[in-house]
């Protein structure tokens, strides 16, 4: 009697763990499904709101052409303009049109990320854009050592914007001025382009999330810059590097493959 | 004889200001304000250089370039939307350059320039 009370308890003992094993398991799997799920809204609600950022920052585009075309037929019909305040208020405008420009352009790739479509860019060429595009406000002094580089394999529209995003995130490390350094150099069938400022320096907690969508530490600004930034030099078969001590100003060099027939090669 | 130019977009305010700012830099302009009025002009008289956008209403820029010719004018693409596979249409076509708006204006009469250079 004693020995099968035995049996039927030492059964009873092993189906109770057997059924806290499996309660423990079914939780495991319905946490990971909850999970998931949530994951999926989340994907869902972001494809969404990418899909909304897409259209209006397109939209967008044409009414900042049209701005932007009248503003240089204004800055031409008053060239000779005396009035200082109105050559004034007309740099801010360009400035804040190529500021927005870059925010829907940043916005844009990052709802839909653009494979590059590679040719020969100059990039002297296209320095000499950006810094039209995005001259330096009152302060900040350009420097320019242009080395004797071949063209790189790029899509030019992505490059500039690379560009655009490095030279004013300077802009915006030196709010007490200094100089903003566009550097190139070629090696080994790269071309490597430095833009340097000597602002505010980053510190190493802020350097470890600088390529991170929406990571920003300016008032303004999505946050999107350096993340966009990283996606398209990657796309290039490019890397990008950051040297920077807080006080000592900032480095971003960008190498890139110098073009060959290989190049655009499908 | 001055160089003759072709600006094609729906957008009045862009039109507009190409025409002007193509004017100030001594070209002849005529607009159209789509596709369809694009055609027409090209069969009316000849131009050097046709600089067209790509979403119309009526048939796309693209679309209005593969009918040009032959032989067709040099065509420069203006787009507000880099979508990949329409920047590729608009370069199977033949196009002669494309431009994302809004564009900076020295690039654009750089490329107008080129393709006016260009021009049979």
């Amino acid at each position: 009697m004693a020995y099968l009370i035995e049996v039927v308890l030492r059964r009873r003992d092993y189906a109770l763990t057997l059924v806290d094993e499996r309660t423990a398991a079914l939780r495991t799997s319905l946490g990971a499904l909850e999970s998931a799920q949530e994951q999926l809204v989340r994907q869902e609600r972001l494809a969404a709101v990418g899909q909304l950022a897409s259209a209006v920052g397109h939209e967008l585009r044409n009414p900042l052409g049209v701005i932007s075309n009248s503003l240089y037929l204004i800055r031409g019909a008053t060239t000779d303009s005396p009035d200082e305040r109105l050559r004034r208020h007309l740099s801010t405008a360009e400035r804040e049109v190529s500021a927005a420009t870059l925010i829907i352009s940043d916005l844009l790739d990052f709802a839909r990320a653009r494979e590059p479509i590679v040719a020969s860019v100059d990039v002297h060429g296209l320095v000499d854009e950006a810094l039209e595009v995005a001259p330096p406000p009152d302060g900040i002094a350009i420097a320019r050592d242009n080395a004797d580089v071949p063209g790189v394999a790029a899509d030019r529209d992505q490059l500039r914007q690379v560009l655009l995003n490095l030279i004013t995130n300077g802009y915006d490390a030196m709010p007490e001025g200094g100089v903003l350094k566009v550097a190139t150099s070629a090696h080994n069938g790269r071309v490597d382009v430095k833009v340097s400022d000597t602002g505010t320096g980053i510190d190493p907690e802020t350097k470890s999330h600088l390529f991170e969508p929406f990571f920003t530490t300016k008032a303004r600004g999505v946050g999107l810059g350096l993340a966009v930034t990283h996606r398209i030099v990657g796309a290039h078969q490019g890397t990008i590097a950051v040297d920077s001590e807080p006080g000592q100003g900032t480095t971003f060099t960008v190498s890139l493959p110098a073009f060959s027939k290989a190049s655009t090669a499908e | 004889m001055a160089t003759r130019v072709l600006v094609v977009d729906d957008e009045a305010g862009m039109r507009e200001t190409l025409v002007d700012i193509l004017e100030d830099a001594g070209y002849e302009v005529i607009a159209a304000q789509d596709g369809n009025a694009a055609l027409e002009s090209v069969q009316d008289s000849a131009f050097d250089v046709v600089l067209m956008d790509i979403r119309m209403p009526g048939p796309d820029g693209v679309t209005v370039l593969q009918q040009m010719g032959p032989p067709p004018p040099r065509v420069i693409m203006m787009t507000a939307y880099a979508v990949e596979d329409q920047l590729r249409r608009a370069m199977d076509a033949q196009a002669f350059a494309v431009v994302h708006k809004p564009f900076q204006i020295r690039y654009l009469l750089g490329l107008v320039e080129g393709a006016a250079g260009t021009a049979s």
